[in-house]
C-alpha cells in the first residue's frame, strides 16, 4: 500500500513527464499537436494538485508551491479561467507563508499570469458579441445572425485558447443548433478531453455521440458509458437514457434493449439527483420508457403527470423531444455555470 | 567581488549515456530537440563534439567545466526509434512554437550536465512555474 509521501512524490513524477511530452507536443506546433499539449498540461495540473491533496500534513510551502505550479500548467495549456480560479487560492495560501517567501516563490508566475489574464480579456473585448453576452453564460443566442457571429467568433478565440473547455462547449452547443453534428462531436469530444472530470461535458457528450457517430462508434461510446453509470453523477445518467432513446427511434434493431438500458440509467439516476427540475425529468422519462417497453402508446400527458405542466403547455411536438430539449438546456447551463463558476 | 572561478578539465560524455544515468522517461522528449538544436547553422553544422560550458559554485568556489558532448545518431535511432525523422521535422519547423524546441534542448542538456557534474543523482521531477527547477530529491520538499 502507498503511503501518502509515495502518492505525493509519485504524483510529481507523472506530472513533470506530461509536462516535458506536452512541451514537445507545442514544439511540433500543428493545431492537433497544440491541442494535445493542452490537454496534457491540463492533466499535469490535477496530478500536482493531487500531489499535495495526498499529504495530510503538507508544509505551506509545498502547498503554495503545488498551487503555483498547478497554476502555471493551465496557463501554458491556454487556460487562462482554470487558472485564474487557482490563482484566487493561491491568495489564499500565501498568507500562511511571510512576505518574502510570497514575493519569491511567485517572482516568476506574477508577471506570466497577469500578462495572459491581460491578454484574455483583450480576446474577448475586441469579439462584439462575445464581450457583450459573456461567453459562459449564453451558449446559444436567439437569433441565427448572432448565432453565426457567436460561431465565428468562439472559433477565432479558440486558436488562441484551445485549451479551455468552455469555449470547446459553447462550440458545441452552437454547432449543434447550426445543425454540424460532426464538428459538435469533435467539439464536445475536445472538452471532455480536457475536462474528464467535467460531468456536464460528459453528459453532453453521450448525446452527441449518439446523433454524430456512426451506430457501431455510438454503441462503442455508448456501453462503455453504461459500465460507468454506477459512479457516473445523475446528468450523464439522464442523457444516456436520451442517447439510447435517440438510438432506439432511428433503428428498430436491438430497440427493446435500448429501452432497458435507458430505463436502467433512469432507476440509476433517481436516488443521485438533488434538483427537483430532473427529477421530474427522470419521471418523464420512465414513463415513456414504461408504455414503450409494454408496446403502448406514450402518454399524450406524460409531461403533466411527471409534474413538468408548464414544459406541457408550451411545447407542442412529442412529449420525449421536449423532455430531451429541456433536460439539454438545462445540463449546458450546469456545464456553463460550471465552467464560469 | 565575485570569486575567481576556477578552470577544471574538460569532460566527455556521449548521449545515449544520458538514458542510463537519468530516468528515461523524462531524458526521452529532450533528445531530438537537442539534435535540432544545438549542432547550430554554422558550417561546422555537424561537428562533434559540442561543447558547452557549466557553472559549477560548491561550498563557495566557482569552477567552470567545459563538457563535451557527443552521440552517435545510430546508437540514439535504436533507443528512439524514428529520432532522425523528428529532429528533421523540428530543424524545418516553420511553427511559432520553436522556442519550445530551445527550452526542451535546454532540459536535455541539463540532464546531461547532472550525470556529469552530480555522478549517481537523478532528476525525479521539475518545476516551471517557481525555482527550483530541477528536483533531485522530491521529499525534501516536504520535510516537516
Amino acid at each position: 500500500m502507498s503511503t501518502a509521501r509515495e502518492l505525493y512524490e509519485v504524483n510529481l513524477v507523472s506530472s513533470s513527464k506530461l509536462k516535458l511530452r506536452a512541451t514537445a507536443y507545442l514544439a511540433e506546433g500543428s493545431e492537433a499537436a497544440v491541442f494535445d499539449a493542452c490537454v496534457l498540461f491540463h492533466d499535469a495540473a490535477r496530478l500536482e494538485r493531487r500531489a499535495v491533496e495526498a499529504l495530510t500534513l503538507c508544509p505551506p510551502e509545498a502547498r503554495l508551491a503545488g498551487s503555483i505550479e498547478e497554476c502555471w500548467c493551465l496557463l501554458e495549456g491556454q487556460d487562462p479561467h482554470a487558472a485564474a480560479d487557482v490563482w484566487s487560492r493561491i491568495l489564499d495560501e500565501v498568507a500562511s507563508v511571510t512576505r518574502a517567501t510570497a514575493d519569491s516563490m511567485l517572482a516568476r508566475l506574477r508577471p506570466r499570469y497577469d500578462r495572459a489574464i491581460k491578454d484574455f480579456v483583450r480576446s474577448i473585448q475586441s469579439r462584439p458579441v462575445l464581450s457583450r453576452i459573456g461567453y459562459t453564460q449564453v451558449l446559444v443566442p436567439s437569433s441565427a445572425a448572432e448565432q453565426k457571429s457567436t460561431l465565428h467568433e468562439l472559433q477565432a478565440l479558440l486558436k488562441q485558447y484551445p485549451g479551455m473547455p468552455g469555449l470547446w462547449g459553447g462550440l458545441s452547443r452552437l454547432a449543434e443548433v447550426a445543425g454540424n453534428e460532426t464538428l459538435a462531436w469533435q467539439a464536445v469530444d475536445r472538452a471532455g478531453r480536457l475536462s474528464p472530470e467535467n460531468s456536464g461535458i460528459r453528459a453532453l457528450s453521450l448525446q452527441m455521440a449518439a446523433k454524430a457517430l456512426s451506430p457501431a462508434e455510438a454503441d462503442q461510446y455508448l456501453s462503455k458509458a453504461f459500465s460507468e453509470l454506477g459512479s457516473a453523477q445523475a446528468e450523464v445518467c439522464l442523457m444516456y437514457a436520451f442517447s439510447e432513446i435517440l438510438l432506439a427511434e432511428r433503428s428498430s434493431a436491438n430497440r427493446n434493449e435500448r429501452w432497458k438500458r435507458a430505463l436502467t440509467a433512469v432507476e440509476v439516476a433517481f436516488p443521485k439527483t438533488h434538483s427537483e427540475w430532473m427529477r421530474k425529468n427522470l419521471k418523464g422519462v420512465r414513463l415513456y420508457l414504461d408504455a414503450a417497453l409494454a408496446k403502448r402508446k406514450a402518454d399524450p400527458d406524460l409531461l403533466y403527470r411527471a409534474g413538468l405542466g408548464r414544459l406541457a403547455a408550451t411545447s407542442g411536438g412529442k412529449p420525449i423531444d421536449a423532455l430531451r430539449a429541456d433536460a439539454t438546456a438545462r445540463v449546458s447551463a450546469m456545464f456553463a455555470s460550471g465552467v464560469a463558476a | 567581488m565575485a570569486t575567481p572561478k576556477n578552470r577544471l578539465p574538460p569532460i566527455a560524455y556521449t548521449l545515449e549515456q544520458v538514458f542510463i544515468d537519468q530516468e528515461r522517461d523524462l531524458v526521452h522528449d529532450t533528445i531530438a530537440p537537442v539534435l535540432a538544436w544545438v549542432p547550430g547553422k554554422g558550417a561546422a553544422k555537424k561537428a562533434q563534439p559540442f561543447c558547452f560550458e557549466v557553472e559549477q559554485v560548491q561550498r563557495g568556489q566557482r569552477s567552470l567545466i567545459t563538457i563535451e558532448l557527443s552521440w552517435s545518431e545510430p546508437a540514439l535511432e535504436s533507443l528512439i526509434p524514428g529520432l532522425r525523422d523528428h529532429v528533421r521535422r523540428l530543424q524545418t519547423s516553420r511553427s511559432a512554437q520553436r522556442e519550445h524546441i530551445t527550452e526542451l534542448a535546454a532540459y536535455g542538456l541539463t540532464f546531461v550536465a547532472i550525470s556529469v557534474l552530480m555522478p549517481g543523482r537523478r532528476a525525479k521531477a521539475f518545476r516551471k512555474g517557481s525555482a527550483p527547477d530541477i528536483l533531485l530529491d522530491i521529499m525534501e520538499q516536504v520535510k516537516p
